[in-house]
């Protein structure tokens, strides 16, 4: 199994570790609730260096980039961020990405871990025609994400001469800081000179930041994060997936996949239909025309907690099935996300069944909090 | 580390059992309520339910995962813990004590032979 280099410095802290997608990472530290309302009313930080990072670089970059992902890129000015997809010929989502413009002819894109060659090998095999390098910086780059209310204000007063309170949401810049005092650390610096990126992004649904920094300083920058910034907790990916799913954020392989679509999805908001062409776009379209199932929001009505993979029904007939559930630490109440038959994406109330008993369940708008 | 008492039986699944008279007492190991996380809900049998050995009785669910209960002991059913059903919590709190679950008479109280003792056990969890 992979690990981060903070793998040690988490096992110190006795860090519970899970397997997730082949990485050994830290599922919790003391505990998942504390965490996640930690996240909610303060600030901490994850590891997250399992992600992948791959940039695209050329003249032609942003050009390939319209016609391989499935939102706007062209409007994009440096700096800039925008999520979206990158989809297949059937309209199956291959990854959900964001997609960061550093320069007009360097973009840099943060890929899910599971995914990262999968992207990369589907990447290299669309770019016939473009003259264009694509890089992947995965084992260059780790990745912390400082999430949380407080987290831009004490990220500000750790980094000052970075300007941190300027960077907007969905945007990305280089900190001085870090690049000060760690590039003449680096053995091998990233040969883009983009070695120490701050991104305001994050997948908590709470204000914050993702850094970019070399994996050969990373423990440094962990540590520093942790012994300056006040009140910070780390967090586990056990919270993570518990506050992404209290704002109703997919993740590539429970609510997006190779067989469920954005549109199915309810994330047509992130495909572009008005770009002349992109790859999947005529699938997506026709999908869009015959949308065959809805991805719902529920609740349960009793103390239970739905998973993915139960199955979900309307009067004893079997309708679809739950792609992600856990016990809200917000709400203290089961949630879940589902994928239902179209036909019955009006009804109010579902049943999950959880081992043997059918629960009753009721839709709900989300984000759930 | 996790606590493991001399005095219990354990199984493989976790679960430690004490003989209580005629009945056994059985509950979750403190390396599982460990590993589980915080405990949100469990789900116990119905008293007077038959339980055949290594049948599911039940699942005790923490905010991250599910996890069924294996009857370590083939019998019925005489009491369940009504606490841990209102505060699940108690099952981190003192997984050996307030934190038991169900009370079973066994069919055999012979059966409880095959289950392992405490050196066992802490083989099974390090691993050995």
């Amino acid at each position: 199994m992979k690990s981060t280099p903070l793998f040690e410095i988490h096992k110190n802290m006795n860090a519970k570790f899970v397997n997730f997608n082949g990485w050994n990472m830290p599922v919790w530290f003391e505990d998942l609730k504390q965490e996640h309302l930690h996240v909610r009313n303060s600030v901490g930080v994850f590891d997250v260096s399992h992600m992948g990072e791959i940039e695209i670089v050329g003249s032609m970059a942003e050009e390939f980039l319209n016609f391989t992902f499935t939102n706007k890129i062209s409007d994009l000015n440096d700096g800039q961020a925008r999520y979206g997809f990158f989809c297949d010929k059937s309209g199956g989502v291959i990854d959900d990405v964001i997609i960061y413009r550093l320069s007009k002819d360097r973009f840099f894109i943060c890929v899910n871990a599971g995914n990262i060659e999968k992207v990369f090998e589907w990447l290299k095999s669309s770019s016939n025609g473009y003259n264009i390098k694509i890089k992947n910086l995965t084992s260059f780059y780790g990745q912390l994400a400082i999430q949380g209310p407080k987290a831009v204000d004490c990220v500000s007063k750790l980094f000052p001469s970075s300007n941190i309170k300027n960077i907007k949401k969905y945007s990305i810049s280089s900190i001085s800081d870090l690049e000060e005092n760690y590039v003449h650390k680096l053995k091998s610096p990233c040969p883009d000179g983009y070695s120490f990126l701050i991104a305001r992004t994050g997948y908590t649904g709470e204000d914050g930041f993702e850094l970019f920094v070399p994996n050969e300083v990373l423990p440094d920058i962990y540590l520093l994060v942790l012994e300056n910034i006040q009140d910070i907790k780390p967090c586990g990916l056990g919270s993570r997936d518990t506050l992404r799913l209290e704002k109703g954020f997919p993740l590539h392989g429970n609510e997006l996949s190779e067989k469920l679509n954005p549109i199915e999805a309810n994330l047509s908001k992130f495909v572009d239909f008005t770009k002349p062409d992109f790859i999947g776009k005529t699938s997506l379209q026709s999908i869009l025309r015959n949308k065959k199932s809805s991805l719902i929001g529920f609740k349960m009505n009793d103390k239970c907690i739905p998973r993915a993979g139960y199955k979900i029904f309307s009067d004893d007939r079997e309708i679809g099935f739950v792609t992600s559930g856990t016990f809200s630490p917000t709400l203290q109440q089961g949630i879940g996300l589902g994928v239902i038959n179209e036909s019955f994406s009006e009804v109010e109330y579902i049943e999950v069944k959880i081992r043997s008993d059918k629960k009753i369940a009721k839709r709900s708008s989300y984000p759930f909090v | 580390m996790s606590e493991i008492k001399d005095d219990l039986k354990y199984s493989s699944e976790h679960e430690w059992v004490k003989v209580d008279g005629d009945s056994v007492v059985i509950g979750i190991t403190d390396h599982a309520q460990d590993s589980l996380g915080e405990i949100v809900f469990v789900e116990l049998p119905k008293v007077g339910d038959a339980l055949e050995r290594s049948a599911i009785f039940g699942a005790v669910e923490s905010t991250k995962s599910v996890s069924d209960l294996y009857s370590p002991i083939a019998g019925e059913v005489t009491e369940i813990n009504p606490l841990v059903e209102s505060e699940p919590e108690l099952i981190n709190s003192s997984p050996y004590d307030n934190g038991w679950m169900i009370k079973i008479r066994p069919v055999n109280m012979d059966d409880l032979d095959a289950l392992l003792d405490s050196k066992g056990y802490k083989d099974l969890v390090d691993g050995k």
